[in-house]
């Protein structure tokens, strides 16, 4: 049963990562900035949490291949792109 | 940051032509390892970094996407000049714009100087390859450049190391300029204007004593063999034909290593641990699922080693060249080829390169076949099949199974091309657009930005293997464990677990083309991306496996379980099936609308269905 306690947890992580990372980078931004508000009124370790996630979720130019910088400019169906 | 030092900090732009070295000066400034090629258009988009001067001084550096002028005709040229005008949205102008122009050929670059120096931006010009063109016999005389255009010019060789230090000098002399918000004033120049600068930049040139020396005649001897409309064509497909068949050869040692490795750290994890669940999860989990897409590491890398040499010897805008012919007669436009070719790497680089091509008809052409390129991710899949189905024997010289391999990128290629005809003589129809290409130099391919390519691949890859992969396979593995199988079950418990419940359902549409419920399985977590699917099958068979001994190595099981009616019928599959949930975001986002990606998802499934089939009962019909 003790091997649940590991499995368990690997389990639903690894759900909650596949979900963030196939999500629309729009809704993950917007999934991100509500966990941040949320993990700001927390402790200070939780609210860095919330900020670095929301960093996280700021969307790159390209995909994992591309290196790219966070901050690009808009392409033609970027009319909402977040701004830092 | 203090606020005190993010006051004083020097917002830098490298704006110039394309392919003067823009990228190759950001990275030697900032230790970035952006990607960089002998050819016009790499750098769609904006990138930043920050270095620090010797005197403590922090410096941001944007480098920007190349144009030849202020007057932009694509999205990409756009950028960069709304970026210099201060017109992106929440952005201010540089303070100092560093105009990169390319010291080989000012008589292209001088005109983009007069533009920037006309609108008054503080500038620096950064006289770049001055050690080329001084080998080749340029006359250069930066101090007389300086007199004439009236801004510093300091001359750089981005690709040696300390080939920036007397322009970061130049910029640690400076103040912090007072540059507005942005130039409200700027506005195009009229066509008189632009022969009036195109004169003055002559002018300049003249003043100077800037000379081109005569081409070599050895380079003018090589151009005219791999520009040659048939030798051109011939030595283009032998160049591909040894990168398919050095994938192959070359890959053999190392990936048995790896192999090795994994298959040892199953076997120690299996003796090591009790019987119960979590060595499950590690060992048909983890270890099978991600251990089967980490051998073919090696073989991903000497695809891209051929590929970054051909990128930085200047040989691929050549290639374009030749192929503008057939590019025009299925419709494309002749700037098509550059996303096209990015797409062999990954087809999200490669739709967000189309950026480049002014035409919206054109532009969308090229994205709905770019995912027909065959993508790095698909190199796992082909070659655990090929490796599985097909015998290492020799068809003459050559190896049998790069000779498949060579033939499933045609395919992807053909199958784009047939694509364009349609669409381009449809939906999507537009006149002829002529190729304006500038064709570098040749360059011998610089080791360091060899290994920083190989080595981006290789992390980009591990991180894949490390991060999503993982993740799919730990819940591919709980979805294949449970619920357990009844009690006296004839099957694997697989079969009665939620993944065996989704693949029987699945087996129902794909039986026939020949998938069977194992297949099926491993398709629905390879939308995630590809190479997944290795992986899944990997933990499908792993689990699968019916004795309690760890499963043997993936390739071996399928070879002894799948026809080879099976294996050819899912190499087709994989040729057309937009199995990358990625791309189809990253079209949506691009094109401003679902029409598009939706479409894409349509008619490549459907492609994929149909060639998947025909080639099933083919191979069938013929005893396969």
């Amino acid at each position: 049963m003790w091997q649940w306690l590991v499995i368990a947890p690997a389990v639903a992580l690894s759900a909650a990562y596949a979900a963030w990372k196939l999500m629309p980078a729009a809704s993950r931004l917007r999934l991100a900035r509500w966990l941040s508000r949320q993990a700001a009124r927390g402790p200070a370790p939780l609210a860095r949490l919330g900020a670095r996630l929301e960093q996280a979720a700021l969307p790159a130019g390209g995909c994992d291949s591309c290196p790219a910088s966070r901050l690009v400019p808009p392409g033609p169906g970027d009319k909402a792109r977040p701004r830092r | 940051m203090s606020a005190e030092a993010a006051a004083s900090e020097l917002r830098l732009a490298l704006v110039g032509v394309p392919n003067s070295g823009k990228t190759a000066l950001f990275n030697r400034l900032t230790g970035s390892h952006q990607k960089v090629a002998n050819y016009a258009g790499v750098t769609v988009e904006r990138k930043e970094g920050r270095f620090i001067g010797s005197s403590g001084r922090s410096y941001r550096l944007l480098d920007l996407p190349g144009t030849y002028s202020l007057t932009p005709t694509s999205l990409d040229e756009a950028i960069t000049r709304d970026a210099v005008l201060g017109r992106l949205a929440g952005e201010r102008p540089p303070e100092v714009v560093i105009c990169v122009v390319d010291a080989t050929n000012l008589r292209l670059n001088l005109r983009l100087v007069l533009e920037l120096k006309r609108i008054g931006v503080p500038m620096v010009v950064a006289l770049n390859m001055s050690d080329v063109a001084r080998a080749r016999g340029f006359r250069l005389d930066a101090a007389a450049l300086e007199r004439e255009v009236g801004v510093p010019v300091v001359e750089t060789v981005a690709v040696a190391a300390g080939g920036a230090r007397a322009l970061v000098e130049n910029l640690e002399r400076r103040g912090l300029p007072d540059v507005p918000q942005e130039h409200p004033g700027y506005r195009d120049p009229t066509p008189e204007e632009v022969l009036e600068t195109q004169r003055d930049a002559r002018r300049i040139l003249g003043t100077i004593g800037y000379r081109e020396p005569a081409r070599q005649r050895v380079l003018q001897r090589l151009d005219a063999i791999v520009m040659h409309p048939v030798l051109g064509l011939a030595v283009l497909a032998a160049l591909l034909f040894a990168v398919f068949q050095a994938v192959f050869s070359w890959a053999a040692l190392p990936m048995s290593m790896i192999d090795t490795s994994v298959s040892w750290l199953g076997n120690f994890l299996h003796a090591t641990l009790p019987p119960g669940p979590l060595r499950s999860l590690l060992v048909d989990g983890i270890i099978a699922g991600a251990g089967s897409v980490l051998v073919f590491l090696p073989q991903i890398l000497i695809l891209f080693l051929f590929i970054l040499a051909l990128e930085e010897s200047g040989y691929l805008p050549r290639a374009a060249y030749l192929l503008d012919r057939v590019m025009g007669s299925v419709g494309l436009s002749g700037r098509a080829f550059i996303p096209l070719l990015s797409s062999f790497a990954c087809a999200i680089p490669g739709i967000m390169a189309t950026r480049t091509i002014p035409n919206l008809r054109d532009r969308m052409a090229t994205i709905m076949i770019a995912p027909l390129m065959t993508c790095s991710a698909r190199l796992p899949v082909y070659a655990l099949l090929i490796g599985a189905f097909i015998p290492a024997s020799k068809v003459g010289p050559f190896n049998m199974q790069g000779l498949v391999l060579f033939s499933l990128y045609v395919a992807g290629v053909l199958a784009a091309l047939l694509v364009a005809v349609v669409m381009k003589s449809t939906a999507l129809k537009t006149s002829y657009h002529p190729l304006l290409l500038e064709l570098p130099e040749y360059h011998w391919p610089n080791p360091r930005n060899l290994a920083i390519g190989l080595w981006e691949r290789a992390r980009v890859f591990i991180r894949r293997v490390g991060t999503i992969i993982l993740a799919m396979m730990v819940l591919l593995w709980f979805l294949g464990s449970y619920p357990a199988a009844p009690a006296g079950a004839p099957m694997p418990d697989i079969y009665y677990s939620f993944a065996g419940m989704i693949g029987r359902a699945l087996e129902v549409v794909l039986a026939p083309i020949g998938f069977n419920w194992q297949i099926s399985i491993a398709l629905v977590p390879g939308l995630a991306a590809r190479e997944v699917a290795v992986g899944a099958l990997g933990t499908v068979y792993s689990l699968a496996a019916s004795d309690d001994s760890i499963a043997a190595t993936l390739t071996p099981m399928i070879a002894g379980t799948w026809s080879l009616a099976t294996a050819l019928s899912l190499l087709a599959w994989y040729v057309f099936a937009p199995q990358c949930l990625s791309t189809l975001i990253v079209v949506r986002r691009e094109t401003a609308s679902w029409r598009y990606p939706l479409a894409m998802a349509g008619y490549l499934f459907g492609l994929a269905y149909l060639g998947a089939f025909v080639t099933y009962r083919i191979a069938l019909a013929l005893g396969a």
